[in-house]
């Protein structure tokens, strides 16, 4: 951790939530901006270049995925942090291939939001309980095509971090429970954060509407 | 004073008068152009000298038909075009109709009750979660099933009830799901036991509940972060109660472990076979 406080930029359509959220971080970080447009977003966090950008998904004019994609092409240093009402399968897998660091849902609390926001700022993943779950699910369907065991499979370990995350672990409770540091809980994570993004599993976008075939 | 009707059902009533005067259009100029027709044939064969040498007379009769086809033609088509609106605004009016009502039916009275019990917190959180949840299947889609026959369905069903009975929010995450049978139900029931124990004794106000299913077996994990206990403390009423979740899985073939540490909270662990 570099000692100083991650500048942060908020980017939400509803003005109600900006100011929430605000009033939420409180003095943890140093809130550098606001916008509740794709365009201006984008412009602004090109200009001002935050640590951490905390970004609601549904937005029109392309929502938050359209706003990573854009300034991840050209400073792939900002990382983002997707906060959400929505927790539809389909929008929190997307938006983490486009390349989010995490999925938070706004129902999380304060100290919550302010642990997950300086956890991406240290370069580390965020799983809520539920996207750690829906990833486990996607891991574990069928997969016809071309294996690759570094990106398309999860490790026992990584597995076993998943379902206690899942079942509503903090890194901590996980680190003594498996008896290992944090620091290795949080490589677990960022691993499995990455083959999320990069896996090429392509039903991963269609299994969340398989799943409800019982 | 008389009674004022609602916007989309005054509308609706609006389009079918407009679709029935244009069908009765469409009727009258068929019928116009049916007559003319038998009128050109007769007149046709009234003044044609011979059978032999009928040309002169089938252009002409071709003449009006042609011309009597750009007369109506415009009409026709037009009026065709002009249904097929009507028909797409009125089922538009219809879906927003209901929108209104559900709206109307769900959200705004939960609003309304959140405004009247503003002062109990808890009451208010329960309520706003609950509509909630409900909002965002109906919005996002989330099939309705029948308890019977999905696990995490009746799973749903039993957290939701155990959130409304004791105003505490459960954070359900569901991995995989499956039909149901005898040992699933006994499950789901253990499960409840459960919730309701943390609901009831721990003080927590969130529990969670995490169900995965697998090839061989599915596990369900409730877990709350309240005041935990010691199991040579409880007494031998809440021990009843334990052992009544341990047996019931034990009887279906299944197993349950309670892990409680003082201070730090309870997990249920319930394992049944496939």
């Amino acid at each position: 951790m570099t000692g100083a406080k991650p500048r942060v930029f908020l980017v939400d359509d509803h003005h109600l939530v900006l100011s929430g959220v605000r009033a939420e971080l409180g003095d943890s970080v140093e809130v550098i901006g606001e916008a509740s447009e794709v365009e201006a977003a984008i412009e602004m966090i090109g200009e001002r270049l935050p640590d951490v950008v905390l970004l609601d998904v549904h937005m029109p004019g392309g929502g938050g995925r359209a706003v990573i994609q854009a300034v991840c092409a050209k400073h792939p240093e900002v990382k983002f942090l997707a906060l959400s009402v929505s927790d539809a399968a389909e929008d929190v897998i997307g938006v983490i291939r486009a390349g989010a660091r995490g999925y938070v849902t706004k129902t999380i609390s304060g100290p919550e939001l302010v642990e997950a926001v300086l956890r991406v700022a240290d370069g580390d993943a965020v799983f809520s309980p539920r996207l750690a779950g829906f990833v486990l699910d996607a891991f574990a369907a069928d997969f016809r095509g071309p294996v690759d065991p570094e990106l398309d499979q999860l490790t026992v370990r990584e597995k076993e971090v998943l379902r206690h995350l899942a079942r509503g672990y903090s890194y901590k409770e996980i680190a003594r429970q498996l008896s290992i540091s944090i620091k290795t809980v949080e490589t677990h994570a960022s691993a499995v954060l990455r083959k999320l993004q990069l896996t090429n599993r392509h039903q991963l976008s269609r299994w969340a509407s398989d799943r409800r075939l019982v | 004073m008389h009674a004022v009707e609602s916007t989309p059902a005054r509308v609706v009533r609006d389009a079918d008068r407009r679709m029935l005067a244009g069908v009765a259009a469409a009727l009258a100029q068929v019928v116009l152009g049916v007559g003319l027709v038998v009128a050109g044939v007769a007149v046709f064969l009234v003044t044609t000298p011979s059978v032999a040498a009928p040309t002169t007379g089938i252009l002409a009769t071709a003449a009006i038909a042609v011309g009597l086809v750009m007369i109506f033609g415009p009409w026709w088509w037009r009026l065709t075009h002009d249904l097929a609106i009507e028909r797409q605004e009125r089922i538009r009016t219809q879906e927003k109709a209901e929108v209104a009502a559900h709206i109307h039916d769900s959200v705004l009275q939960t609003l309304a009750l959140i405004q009247r019990n503003s002062t109990d917190a808890r009451k208010v959180s329960t309520l706003a979660r609950s509509q909630e949840r409900e909002l965002r299947a109906w919005l996002f889609g989330t099939p309705e099933l029948e308890a019977g026959e999905s696990l995490a369905a009746a799973l749903e069903r039993v957290t939701n009830e155990i959130e409304y009975l004791y105003d505490v929010a459960v954070e359900t995450v569901e991995v995989g799901d499956c039909p149901v049978n005898d040992g699933l139900i006994a499950l789901v029931q253990s499960t409840r036991e459960a919730l309701a124990n943390a609901a009831r004794h721990s003080g927590a106000t969130s529990v969670s509940a995490y169900l995965e299913v697998e090839p061989d077996q599915v596990t369900v994990f409730v877990r709350d972060r309240g005041s935990g206990f010691h199991p040579d403390d409880v007494p031998p009423l809440r021990r009843g109660i334990a052992d009544s979740i341990v047996g019931r899985m034990d009887r279906h073939g299944g197993k349950a472990v309670i892990r409680s540490e003082l201070g730090e909270g309870t997990e249920v662990e319930l394992v049944m076979p496939r």
